[in-house]
């Protein structure tokens, strides 16, 4: 199957401090690909990097066989409409309601707000949202509504590929497997890849289709949930094991 | 040692702490002028985004009004009180006070105090408020939207204080020359034909042009400083508090030193 987004040797450092040292890693086509490692090890910046938040130091960040890390700011932003992001906090729009945010790039588009909130609904509907969630703040939500809405919107624009960001991290184990059930749900619906950060192993196993392990700056390790629970590198067995030795 | 673990050179030699700080300085200049830059290039791609223009313009403009008027009131009183007494004789007090007044709201006092009134209020806010987006990622997010967060955040917030101050400050000379005159005319018993003759005998096309130009430049400035912090806010809750005093303080430098230059150019 061919590789949707393919990291080709990629670098980048703050300061002294070389977070990724040389990123391959490709990921396919339809395919939820989870990166897992240890806090600090960079998986966020990894994500920023493919986004282009983060400008990579050296290396290629190819997405459907182009390479992404040289566009200039208007190609970058026709880019990103193949995007959604789950960000870990959700990152809503406090000074917009809920249906606004959801609705945030079709009336950036133009459309009418009227059609705009009824597109809203139905894509809070995809995440189990009913219509009255519509006209609150984000503050008024709990921690795995706030979640459920930064979904909506992140796949309201129908994007090719999302990506999760500690989808499940600070939720209760229900919440969080609700959200679990959402990423596979959302995968069948849409046909999209998805790339999912964790350090949470049964959200990890339950949704992957293939894992890879990010330690000091490399991909440690790579392959099916079941080629992984049989790797032979110690600290992905530690990891997986949950020992800290 | 102590050094290469710290990371950090040796702050004893005053000569290398100012050599640091000149480069820090110069760094963080051009970093402001380059997101500036980014901003002007931004302003001619933009598209209908007049909605969030119209609603930065209704915070910067139409709600300093009250402020705004209010300092420009007591300091037009204040300048009437000093100017009177300073001038010694009521003769000569009541043939000069309104043009003292006058011609300071216009050149200085409307320009400067109105852009640190508006650096104060709506700078701090929109700083603190780019700031907290940056730090709970919402500017990201914005990006991740495929939206350029320069065009939709800072274009039309710069814009706005471009706009709206010179507005403001026409309405704080008007409100300043009205203090003075009722401080004048109400409690030193200068005849009020003669305050409003002087003063509109003294006011000349330049000295409004003088203030336009000053309010539109120190309105760039506030806005540019603003957003600046704001937009680059790191580190949490500290990051976003330490964004917001820059934010006021770099706009009140960079406007007393324009005021410098540019009075030195139009005089």
């Amino acid at each position: 199957m061919p590789s949707k987004i393919d990291l080709r040797h990629v670098k980048k450092s703050f300061g002294s401090k070389h977070v990724l040292a040389d990123v391959n890693l490709a990921v396919p086509t339809g395919e939820t690909m989870v990166i897992m490692g240890g806090s600090g090890t960079g998986k966020s910046v990894l994500l920023k990097c493919i986004l282009g938040l983060v400008n990579v130091d050296g290396g290629m960040v190819m997405v459907d066989g182009k390479d992404t890390t040289k566009l200039k700011a208007p190609e970058r932003m026709q880019l990103m409409k193949k995007f959604g992001m789950l960000f870990q906090g959700g990152a809503l729009f406090d000074s917009m309601t809920v249906w606004e945010n959801v609705a945030f790039v079709p009336l950036q588009a133009g459309m009418k707000p009227a059609d705009a909130k009824k597109l809203a609904i139905a894509k809070l509907a995809m995440v189990d949202l009913k219509a009255d969630v519509a006209d609150q703040n984000p503050g008024e939500l709990s921690g795995g509504m706030r979640k459920r809405v930064a979904l909506a919107r992140a796949i309201a624009h129908e994007p090719e590929i999302i990506f999760y960001d500690e989808p499940t991290t600070g939720l209760d184990p229900i919440t969080a497997d609700v959200i679990n059930d959402l990423i596979i749900k959302l995968q069948k619906q849409l046909k999209c890849t998805s790339v999912v950060i964790t350090h949470d192993l049964h959200s990890a196993f339950k949704v992957a289709d293939r894992m890879a392990m990010l330690f000091e700056g490399r991909v440690l390790a790579e392959g099916t949930p079941a080629e992984m629970k049989k790797s032979s590198q110690p600290f992905v067995q530690q990891f997986l094991a949950g020992g800290s030795n | 040692m102590t050094t290469a673990v710290s990371g950090r050179r040796p702050t004893g030699n005053p000569v290398a702490l100012l050599g640091r700080v000149a480069v820090a300085g110069v760094r963080e200049a051009g970093a402001i002028v380059l997101f500036g830059w980014n901003a002007l290039v931004q302003f001619f791609a933009r598209k209908g985004s007049r909605g969030l223009l119209a609603r930065q313009m209704q915070f910067v403009g139409v709600e300093s009004v009250p402020i705004v008027l209010m300092t420009a009131f007591f300091t037009g009183g204040v300048l009437a009180l000093q100017s009177y007494n300073g001038l010694g004789s009521s003769a000569l007090a009541n043939t000069q006070v309104g043009k003292l007044v006058a011609l300071s709201m216009l050149r200085e006092l409307g320009p400067v105090l109105g852009a640190l009134m508006l650096s104060s209020r709506v700078g701090a806010a929109m700083a603190a408020e780019l700031g907290t987006m940056r730090v709970t990622e919402q500017i990201d997010a914005l990006f991740t939207l495929a939206t350029n967060p320069v065009r939709y955040l800072v274009v039309p917030r710069i814009l706005a204080c471009v706009l709206m101050l010179p507005v403001l400050v026409i309405l704080a000379n008007i409100m300043g020359i009205w203090g003075g005159e009722v401080v004048a005319t109400k409690v030193l018993g200068v005849p009020g034909h003669q305050y409003m003759d002087t003063t509109f005998a003294a006011i000349k096309t330049v000295d409004m042009q003088m203030a336009l130009a000053k309010a539109a430049i120190f309105g760039l400035l506030v806005g540019l400083m603003s957003t600046y912090h704001g937009f680059n806010a790191g580190n949490g809750a500290e990051g976003v508090g330490r964004a917001t005093t820059q934010a006021v303080v770099y706009a009140a430098v960079a406007i007393l030193v324009a005021d410098y230059f540019i009075t030195a150019l139009m005089m």
